[in-house]
């Protein structure tokens, strides 16, 4: 290849990135190990396109190969990847240098691990731009320009920043703004809001958007989240074991996936407005296949409920569904008939009252000043019941929950009774009865089970110390809480790290249930798996509540998620209540102005059309909250005058909804009518 | 997730694998697939064979011989019948190099062990309750790390020469007042690594979990932490014996440490060195080779198990 | 940035202090008895008690332990008591300073020279050069620096020739440049125990470096080896090595007691050794105190670097 064509601009009309029949390989240990087996796909320009799959699916490493950036143990053993016209595979290391400064960049996933944290955000930014060969002042202006195309409200002290004093937001749009400096022909996005909250996801997504038509750049867009991809992308790949299995216009393959696999994906997602008490969630059984094994005809045929003697002997076809629709299976025309409803059979929750907190608050104390976490918050639950407590992080949900398990001691005043009865603020202040009776669930089941200990001598401890029964009947116990939660007894001899994500957050589960608990702290526990792992542990949930009478307070930042399991929900921010309400009057309305936008945040895999609410601003820093309504800064319907100057009353829109606000609950519900 | 970024990638293959062995035969398999590893272990075990056996294994009598003085005037170049030459009072070096191993090989890992023992519970109780003790513990330790660890043994060793209580504890025994003395003067190095390990793990879910149903301290710092640190715990030890060889091996030198007629390499190389401007090479080298070769021995184990633990 | 210099100092003055009071504990808690060590077994009894109060050995705990803090604060230690007619601090300096050559010459040798082996290393990771540099390192960082000593004294001294095996005091007579070749042998011996800290150091943090998010984001903007290296590698990657090399000088310290000894150097060991037989507290004291106050003020500065490099750093420590 000829330097010559490596210029930009020069090939008009080419694909913005055409892959076809890319193979690349991991060597592990000498063995080349496939990770990717034949992804052939394209991208028009100005085209979004987008890689959806779980975990190891080969999604992020077909993103990275697209501007030919691998691990070093990676080989590209086949296929050609082509970007603008010009074969990248074949480049050598300055064609491939000239290449990623003018024609592709990305934007990654830990926006606060992408840039080097020794140096000022202005100095990474300009050398984006020296890099294309501008003169040092010319950089520095074009610098400011990018920041305040991202939306920076002021490029240039962010330009002054380390990296460390911006937030994931801020920071996400410098490498946005980055990726953009030499105006590329693709721009790969490789999960570029996995780990922001959803209020900064919109924002964020948004933004990506406007560029996207001012620059007519075509996106690789790489997300775990369908609603994400959804609602940015034209076309969508769903990838599974290293190969595209269905491809076609987003909408399309979404509304009416023709593999089994996207099939599965989307049905295991709360969604709709779906409500444990109408339908369990469908699951996938199986797991993904070990990456580099050797594969059958089918990738998918150990998981697939329609396999058949065909799908185990002849190697299943692309088939065309529809023009530019295509999945790779023998069965499309039986996709349809995988039952759509798992009917649900729970109880549903009590009134009695199980918990009861008043005035909960708690300082933390750093570098000499008080940081208030929680500052009065009443909450009650009662038998059989999940609260599901949302809002953006550093809003005080996990500080709440480890305030009502005595983690953190609450501060004096704080009243928390369990059954009638008074509650230690300290766990080692308890009753043995008092500890027993409440558990957690933490997200990362990794640092949650002890890396050293079998699953038996988790369980076994648990039982034990909650039960004190003897060792006999606490074996009994252990085998019972295994086989209720369908772990095998082969797994109880494991140590944690030889299980795979969702057996892991069964033991804990186990676990926490070990001692009959009246209550269980889950704490965001499904968002470290997979949404069809997810669709498993989300149902496990409700069936041992509904058996146990269990209350849960359910933390989620997946509104999608707490919709379908909570019965109740409250919204936090700054550390307070802001509403609750049960599960239907929250998504009904009238809504706190915070809740609105957060609802309004979500990006819909249904892809409901919806108002947009912008927050202004970041979280302000508990340390100093703002007068009057802590909220009134990032408020839309900030009242000025009233909202920044006296605290709201908590009003009561019907009984058990009430709404911290100035504003009357009609008065909103109008406003929100009329937004709609 | 494993599936985010690329490079991670190969991890997961790497933990599948994992699977079918369990971590600590998987660790040894890795380590016997290291050369220096190889190396390290046949270079140590030469020496340990040496120690144990010591002069039922040496071709002289290391203290008593005076074959060496036939040669003439002492000390004998080396020679078919003196392989190594023999000392200033005709003693075979080639004994006494062998049997040189025995006393540094009882007290440099017996000291670094001690230390790892104290500097991990010391460690673990700073890391563990944090606040004030470890406050003041932290910088205590720290003045200790300030103290030239040779300088402050010579300092103890020939202050103490003759107390009471010192033989009393010691049991009459210089080695293990030595001994005492290089554990000392290690445990806050190591008390320091293993704090930070602990505050690492402290504050992980794991031992909240712990803690909502009811264990104690000590349950949770022994059984629950503890198995979690062993790989930093054991990297350190390694490494502490190398450093244990070295400053014992000076204080030999500088004549406070292993004492005469222990045929000591420390000890032999100062004897030695009044020969060099003679061009008497011998009676330095052989015992300065001798010690270069057991902590490098010593150093490629640490290095192979710490390669293959941090992983 | 200077909030952080302020409280690291005052950090360093606490350790300070408690190091001078182990000091002093270690002297009052170990039996010696220093007026019979200096003044011979057969000394009168009476002269033996007139020097214990003379030197105030008969004062209370407490009044000796105010005394060496009274020492520390006006930096006046008193005599010398083996060599009454000596300053303290008069009688340290002139050694000190002669180790300070030999020092301040190993460093000059091994700090260029590891840092780019380290850098070499990591560029050719798991390559021959690679493994050949790090073997090396390993072999010079673990072998004690008086056996390297003893063993380039034979080789370079005895075999080769090229430099002077063994220590003597003609070479006070030349200039510094005629000195070299009675200095090269200790300073290499401790330049080479130096060079395996440093360089395995350099290659692991340049290796972190190269393989962390941000490397991996500027060769996607395009930038080409040699800019990465120079903007996003070096300025990460030396950091852990200052921190090395801070730590290791309780090290090199130690090392060169064993170096200076083993070449017959005049230098601080000699004055130690010394003043340790014989029993010499003030000049022992000092001497302890003054090679922790080395330490640390190599660590403060290692340290206020580092947090220069390393804005992140500074949050850190800051906090602590």
């Amino acid at each position: 290849m000829s330097l010559t064509t490596s210029r930009p601009g020069s090939s008009i009309g080419a694909l913005a990135l055409d892959v076809d029949d890319l193979h690349l390989a991991y060597n592990v240990r000498g063995i080349p190990r496939p990770v990717l087996r034949g992804v052939s796909f394209h991208i028009e320009p100005g085209e979004a396109y987008g890689l959806v799959g779980e975990s190891g699916c080969g999604k992020s490493t077909t993103a990275y190969a697209a501007l030919r950036y691998m691990p070093r143990n990676g080989i590209i053993t086949g296929g050609t990847i082509k970007v603008d016209g010009d074969d990248i595979t074949s480049m050598n290391r300055s064609q491939l240098r000239e290449f990623r400064v003018h024609k592709a960049s990305m934007v990654y996933q830990d926006p606060g691990s992408a840039l080097n944290p020794t140096i000022k955000i202005g100095k990474q930014l300009i050398e984006s731009f020296t890099v294309l060969g501008q003169s040092g002042t010319e950089a520095e202006k074009s610098a400011l320009e990018a920041l305040r195309k991202v939306q920076i409200a002021d490029p240039a002290r962010v330009m002054g920043r380390y990296p460390h004093q911006l937030s994931g937001g801020m920071l996400q749009r410098v490498v946005i703004a980055m990726a953009l400096a030499c105006d590329p022909k693709l721009l790969v996005l490789d999960e570029p809001t996995t780990g922001l909250d959803a209020t900064v996801e919109a924002e964020v997504l948004d933004l990506v958007r406007t560029l996207r038509n001012e620059t007519g750049a075509a996106i690789l867009l790489i997300a775990h989240n369908l609603g994400v991809i959804r609602s940015m992308c034209d076309r969508v790949g769903v990838m599974y074991a290293g190969k595209i299995v269905e491809e076609g216009e987003a909408q399309e393959v979404f509304d009416s996936p023709k593999h089994p696999y996207t099939m599965g994906l989307l049905r295991s997602l709360p969604r709709g407005g779906m409500h444990k008490s109408q339908s369990a969630l469908a699951t996938i059984p199986g797991t993904l296949p070990v990456l580099g094994s050797d594969l059958p005809t089918c990738v998918y045929i150990d998981r697939c409920p329609l396999a058949d003697d065909t799908c185990r002997t002849v190697v299943p076809p692309v088939v065309q569904v529809a023009p530019g629709h295509t999945a790779r299976c023998h069965h499309i025309d039986k996709v349809s008939e995988i039952a759509a409803v798992v009917p649900s059979t729970l109880r549903e929750a009590g009134t009695d009252t199980v918990l009861e907190i008043t005035g909960v608050s708690k300082t933390f104390r750093q570098a000499g000043h008080d940081i208030p976490a929680l500052v009065g918050v009443d909450l009650s639950l009662t038998d059989g019941e999940t609260l599901g407590l949302v809002g953006e992080s550093g809003s005080g949900k996990s500080t709440l929950a480890k305030a009502i398990l005595g983690v953190h001691a609450p501060d004096a005043g704080s009243s928390l009774t369990l059954d009638q009865h008074q509650l230690a603020s300290k766990i080692n202040k308890r009753s043995a009865d008092d500890k027993r009776a409440m558990q957690i669930i933490f997200q990362n089941p990794d640092s949650a089970l002890n890396a050293s200990w079998t699953v038996r001598n988790i369980l076994l401890r648990s039982v034990r110390k909650l039960t004190g029964k003897d060792k006999e009947a606490a074996n009994a116990r252990v085998a019972a809480l295994a086989d209720h939660l369908r772990l095998s007894p082969r797994h109880l001899d494991m140590k944690p790290r030889q299980l795979s994500g969702g057996l892991k957050q069964r033991v804990a589960i186990a676990r926490a249930f070990a001692g009959d608990p009246r209550i269980v702290v889950c704490d965001e526990p499904t968002s470290a798996l997979d949404v069809s792992v997810q669709a498993a542990i989300l149902n496990l949930l409700a069936e041992l509540q509904s058996e146990q009478r269990t209350s849960y307070v359910f933390i989620s930042h997946d509104l999608g998620v707490v919709r379908y399991l909570a019965d109740r929900i409250a919204v936090m921010y700054l550390g307070r209540i802001m509403e609750v309400a049960t599960t239907a009057d929250i998504f009904e309305g009238p809504n706190h102005p915070y809740t609105e936008a957060l609802l309004s945040a979500v990006p819909s895999v249904d892809g409901e059309p919806r108002v947009r609410i912008r927050l202004d601003g970041e979280i302000p820093s508990p340390a100093n909250p703002p007068s009057g309504c802590v909220f009134h800064p990032r408020c839309h319907r900030f009242i000025e005058g009233v909202c920044d100057v006296t605290e709201p009353p908590i009003v009561e829109v019907v009984v058990g909804h009430s709404i911290r606000c100035h504003i009357p609950p009609d008065e909103l519900q109008r406003l929100q009518a009329l937004d709609a | 997730m494993s599936d985010t970024a690329t490079p991670s990638a190969p991890n997961v293959l790497v933990a599948s694998m994992a699977e079918r062995k369990t971590a600590r035969r998987e660790r040894w398999h890795l380590l016997r697939k290291r050369p220096g590893f190889i190396i390290g272990v046949f270079i140590c075990g030469f020496w340990t064979v040496c120690a144990v056996l010591g002069d039922r294994i040496t071709p002289y009598d290391p203290f008593t011989d005076r074959d060496g003085l036939s040669c003439g005037r002492a000390p004998c170049p080396p020679s078919s019948a003196h392989w190594f030459g023999t000392d200033k009072i005709g003693r075979d070096i080639l004994s006494r190099v062998m049997m040189g191993a025995r006393d540094l090989l009882m007290v440099a890992p017996v000291a670094a062990v001690l230390s790892v023992i104290f500097g991990t519970i010391l460690g673990m109780v700073m890391g563990y309750y944090r606040g004030l003790v470890d406050n003041v513990l932290s910088r205590i330790v720290e003045a200790f790390l300030a103290l030239p660890v040779v300088m402050v043994g010579l300092f103890i060793l020939t202050l103490s020469k003759d107390s009471a209580v010192l033989d009393a504890i010691s049991f009459g025994s210089r080695n293990v007042i030595i001994i005492y003395v290089v554990a000392l003067l290690f445990t806050p190095i190591v008390a320091r690594t293993v704090r930070s390990t602990v505050l690492g793990e402290r504050d992980l879910d794991y031992v909240v979990s712990a803690r909502l149903r009811g264990e104690s301290s000590l349950f949770i710092m022994t059984r629950e932490i503890l198995p979690n640190i062993t790989a930093p715990i054991i990297v350190e030890l390694t490494v502490r014996i190398g450093y244990s060889i070295f400053t014992v091996a000076t204080l030999s030198l500088l004549g406070v440490g292993l004492q005469r007629p222990s045929p000591d390499w420390g000890l032999a190389i100062a004897e030695g060195r009044d020969l060099l401007p003679a061009d008497q090479w011998w009676p330095v080298t052989f015992p300065a080779l001798a010690i270069a070769t057991l902590v490098v021995g010593v150093n490629l184990i640490a290095d192979s198990i710490q390669a293959v633990y941090e992983r | 940035m200077w909030r952080y210099v302020v409280k690291r100092v005052l950090f360093s003055l606490v350790t300070l202090w408690l190091l001078a009071t182990i000091v002093f504990l270690m002297t009052w808690f170990l039996p010696s008895d220093s007026a019979r060590l200096i003044l011979g077994a057969q000394a009168p009894e009476a002269s033996v008690a007139e020097f214990r109060i003379r030197n105030g050995l008969n004062d209370s705990f407490l009044t000796q332990y105010f005394r060496l803090m009274k020492g520390l604060i006006t930096f006046d230690f008193g005599q010398s008591w083996k060599y009454p007619q000596y300053e303290v601090w008069e009688y340290l300096r002139t050694p000190l300073a002669k180790t300070a050559k030999i020092a301040v010459l190993a460093l000059i040798i091994t700090t260029p020279i590891s840092i780019g082996a380290g850098l070499i290393a990591a560029k050719f990771r798991d390559r021959k050069t690679d493994r050949a540099i790090v073997l090396f390192g390993l072999a010079a960082s673990s072998i004690p620096e008086f056996v390297t000593c003893a063993l380039l004294m034979v080789g370079l001294g005895l075999k080769l020739g090229w430099l002077e095996p063994v220590y003597s005091t003609e070479a006070e007579k030349l200039s510094l440049f005629g000195q070299l070749r009675f200095l090269l042998i200790p300073a290499l011996a401790l330049a080479l125990a130096y060079f395996g800290y440093i360089a395995r150091m350099m290659r692991a943090g340049t290796i972190q470096a190269l393989d962390s998010d941000y490397v991996r984001t500027a060769s996607m903007k395009g930038l080409s080896g040699s800019q990465v290296m120079r903007s996003h590698v070096l300025r990460n990657a030396i950091a852990p090595t200052i921190t090395v090399m801070s730590v290791q000088v309780g090290y090199l310290i130690s090392g060169i007691l064993g170096v200076e000894y083993i070449y017959n150097y005049p230098g601080f060991s000699r004055v130690l050794l010394d003043a340790a037989t014989d029993g010499d507290l003030p000049v022992l004291q000092v001497a302890v105190l003054i090679s922790a106050l080395i330490y640390m003020v190599a660590t403060l500065f290692a340290d206020l670097f580092i947090a220069w490099l390393n804005p992140r750093a500074r949050l850190e420590l800051g906090s602590s």
